[in-house]
């Protein structure tokens, strides 16, 4: 019985079987024997094999209008994150930092260097800008530098935000990415006023995270910063920080101990972020750096911890996988900037410098700081909305950044799971399509999809529950 | 860089499309340098050289016919649904029907 083909991506999984996925992210593996009976149209209709590959909408052997329908009512869903244009609009209010991290991606500014701080006139430009944006929700994230420094500006933006926002009626949300030393209980109570969550870094005990980001003033951060978030807590509720870590060559091989912290501090979730080439973690990057293959082994063995630690009733979420599930597991729509297709420059995620420079990520502005302006989209002084956000440099970048229609990328089997970065591409290899058979990320990326599948293969009910918990964000019940 | 470094296949331009043999030559960009030329019997001719001395050449013949036939395979069955995967992005895009 003959059936059609519908579209689908595969790869070689191991030496006996064939890893297949379609344009919505369903998958399955088969063996060579029946892949090779599956594209001669030789597979037994009678077969496992054939009924799974139906059920996935990988072949059909029913009227073909309604399975199309069926399937790009999937494909808008998982492209749903496009639909209300840029939602998170980053701020930094001063460049200038009180910390003296190895790896600082931003080249940081002296705590003097008050010429580095971001003024009123540039600060109500830019949040008038911001609700030109179309997106009914607006998230303003304050970057840095150390934004408590400029902490009068932070206040300003606030307020002149929510002001406008009693006309906009949009869903205004602010989050400070701070390292909290500077932080006071007279700003507590301010933050609270106005709902602000905080975003800090914790890099993992107190010796790692004292070598990776000492304050300029005296090495230990750690203590400090343990003392601030308790004192946040206080004030805000116990949920109210969020904590990120960093990998330098300092944390490899010490997964495990940086995870038994954050289950110390009571953080339920973290994030294994490898680290970025941009500031001093490129220019140091024979101190600090590391192969990426080495960062994918660290997490490896930092994620089954994790998994362990949950199966024995911790609940604590692997940010960087329990994304990756939603997208293998789920028919949902995961936009993450860093990591999505099209690339969430601009469309998912501005950063407006302290001198109301505009750059399409984060990274482009740290790429700005080491003197390379490609992603500088204009200043807000000079251009208007429509001038910055849809700009031919603006759409010709988010053109070369579908995974779609990338080299490699799109035959890809794990495209529906991945993403495009052309800042990161141009930072490593001087091209924003950039080769990916050099590409770090796209290694990092591939190597962490593939160690998912394979405990997804095991299908072993601890993992799975574990993985499930993550996904819906509920603890097991024990 | 010694005879060693460097290998050369011919294909069959009836059985490989230019396409194909394009993908797989990228997959293999990162250790060797690659050059893709049309042979005097009218073949594809495919030629390593590998960017460091110690990337191992003694597999990359029988490494690349694998990918290249996976490569044939996807733009084989690519041209069986091509059509319906236009008409599934451009639903997926377009306005819905009241």
């Amino acid at each position: 019985m003959r059936y059609q083909l519908l579209p689908f991506r595969f790869l070689r999984f191991n030496q006996n079987e064939v890893f297949i996925s379609n344009e919505v992210g369903e998958f399955l593996f088969i063996s060579n024997k029946d892949f090779d009976d599956f594209i001669n149209y030789k597979l037994d209709p009678q077969s496992q094999t054939f009924l799974d590959l139906k059920a996935r909408q990988v072949l059909t052997d029913t009227e073909l209008d309604p399975v199309i329908e069926m399937l790009a009512v999937k494909y808008r869903t998982k492209k749903s994150f496009l639909d209300s244009f840029t939602a998170l609009h980053m701020i930094v209010p001063t460049l200038r930092c009180n910390s003296n991290c190895l790896y600082c991606q931003v080249s940081r500014k002296n705590v003097n260097a008050i010429q580095f701080d971001m003024n009123k006139t540039t600060a109500k430009k830019i949040v008038d800008l911001i609700f030109c944006s179309p997106s009914p929700s607006i998230k303003i994230e304050f970057q840095g530098g150390e934004p408590l420094l400029n902490f009068k500006i932070i206040k300003y933006i606030i307020e002149y935000a929510e002001w406008k926002n009693i006309f906009e009626k949009r869903n205004l949300e602010f989050v400070i990415c701070t390292n909290l030393s500077l932080i006071t209980p007279k700003m507590l109570n301010y933050l609270r006023k106005y709902r602000v969550y905080i975003s800090t870094s914790l890099d993992g005990p107190k010796d790692i995270h004292n070598a990776n980001r000492p304050l300029q003033e005296y090495g230990n951060s750690y203590d400090a910063l343990i003392e601030k978030i308790n004192l946040c807590r206080k004030y805000l509720g116990p949920d109210s920080v969020a904590a990120l870590m960093t990998s330098s060559r300092y944390s490899l091989g010490r997964f495990k101990d940086i995870v038994d912290e954050y289950v110390k501090q009571r953080f339920h979730s973290i994030f294994f972020r490898s680290l970025n080439p941009y500031g001093f973690a490129d220019r140091d990057k024979e101190k600090v750096g590391y192969k990426i293959e080495d960062f994918i082994e660290s997490y490896k063995e930092g994620l089954d911890y994790i998994i362990n630690i949950n199966k024995k009733g911790t609940y604590l979420e692997e940010g960087f996988a329990s994304l990756l599930l939603t997208r293998i597991l789920t028919p949902f729509s995961t936009g993450f900037v860093d990591i999505q297709s099209p690339a969430g420059v601009v469309i998912s995620g501005v950063i407006y410098d302290y001198d109301g420079g505009v750059y399409v990520s984060d990274e482009g502005r740290m790429l700005a700081a080491m003197r390379d302006k490609k992603f500088l989209m204009g200043n807000v002084h000079e251009k208007s909305y429509q001038e910055l956000f849809n700009s031919d440099f603006t759409r010709s970048l988010i053109k070369s950044a579908c995974l779609e229609s990338l080299p490699e990328c799109s035959y890809c089997a794990y495209q529906s799971y991945g993403g495009a970065d052309p800042v990161r591409n141009y930072s490593e290899q001087g091209d924003i399509i950039g080769n990916k058979t050099i590409s770090n990320i796209c290694k990092r990326n591939k190597a962490v999809i593939k160690h998912l599948l394979e405990l997804i293969k095991k299908d072993d009910k601890g993992i799975n529950d574990v993985f499930w918990s993550w996904i819906t964000r509920t603890p097991i019940e024990t | 860089m010694t005879e060693d470094t460097k290998r050369t296949i011919d294909l069959s331009r009836d059985i490989y499309e230019k396409d194909a043999i394009t993908a797989t030559a990228y997959k293999f960009t990162d250790k060797y340098y690659i050059n893709i030329d049309i042979s005097p019997e009218n073949k594809y001719r495919v030629r390593f050289k590998a960017k460091k001395q110690e990337f191992n050449l003694e597999k990359i013949i029988d490494n690349f016919c694998n990918e290249l036939i996976d490569q044939q395979v996807r733009i084989d069955i690519g041209k069986k649904f091509a059509k319906i995967r236009d008409e599934l992005v451009k639903k997926a895009f377009s306005p819905i029907s009241k």
